[in-house]
């Protein structure tokens, strides 16, 4: 009885004390839209059709790059009487295509990571 | 001398004791002498370059593949700089605060973290071969913003 009551009491105390929070920026990037877009074949417009508008378009003397990304940044926190810990954790999902002159897609990358972010203590995860 | 003290305690009053030794240690802590502070903040991966990219000889296409999408791209010169970057900050500090008069306290705190994003920075000539490659502090290896004059067509 006074155990589990301790318990309980001990619960309630540190449940005040913890901060969860997410934040995501822009949908998730589909690697399989991304793989069928082909170097030599397809077009700036092709990518633009199947990925929408890029995040950014830079400008490579006569050729050009388009970025397109989604991140997922997770923050937990516990704040206890005499000890404050946080931890903070950003992934991305991230879309480079580059063109030649003719807006023709030369190379492409992607890293697609975001689903990995995570929550994670300072002193759970060392 | 405290075996016989404390034996010829009845059990009400040790625990009485005991109550006033943490009631004072929680004095203590909730007037916040005392406080320490944990932080570690993680921000993208470092991506495995295994020591195959060669200036000179490696072209964009390899690059991408072993490193996967850049952070940042810009137009460097006539030819393309490409920037990877991940940071692993963490931070520990203390904070001691003590009152000593009416008006006054001393409060002494300690701080140490190591953070800023770490990086890679790989140069391309006009043809996408990799010409140049630098390791370190992100801010401090990737070079100022300087781009040729647009075309006119």
């Amino acid at each position: 009885m006074t155990k589990s009551l301790l318990t309980y009491c001990g619960i309630l105390l540190l449940l005040p004390a913890c901060v969860f929070s997410q934040a995501n920026r822009h949908q998730p990037l589909d690697r399989d839209l991304i793989e069928a877009l082909e170097p030599g074949q397809s077009t700036a417009q092709d990518v633009v059709r199947a990925l929408g508008a890029p995040t950014e378009v830079v400008q490579l003397g006569r050729r050009s790059a388009y970025r397109y990304d989604a991140s997922v940044s997770k923050n937990v926190g516990l704040f206890l009487i005499l000890v404050a810990l946080h931890g903070g954790d950003t992934q991305e999902d991230r879309a480079w295509f580059f063109f030649d002159e003719d807006e023709l897609l030369t190379h492409r990358a992607a890293t697609l990571a975001a689903k990995h972010a995570d929550f994670q203590l300072p002193v759970i995860d060392e | 001398m405290s075996r016989i003290k404390k034996e010829s305690l009845a059990p009400w009053q040790c625990q009485l004791a005991w109550g006033r030794t943490v009631g004072l240690a929680l004095a203590l802590c909730v007037s916040s002498c005392l406080s320490a502070r944990l932080a570690h903040n993680h921000e993208f991966e470092e991506p495995r370059a295994d020591g195959r990219l060669r200036p000179g000889s490696t072209g964009l296409e390899q690059c991408l593949a072993e490193l996967g999408a850049p952070l940042l791209v810009r137009e460097h010169l006539d030819g393309a700089l490409l920037a990877w970057g991940w940071s692993d900050e963490r931070a520990f500090g203390l904070n001691l605060s003590l009152p000593l008069d009416n008006f006054y306290s001393a409060n002494l705190s300690y701080a140490r973290s190591i953070d800023g994003l770490r990086g890679l920075v790989l140069f391309f000539d006009d043809a996408w071969r990799l010409k140049q490659m630098r390791r370190g502090y992100l801010a401090e290896i990737l070079p100022d913003e300087r781009t040729r004059p647009a075309l006119v067509d």
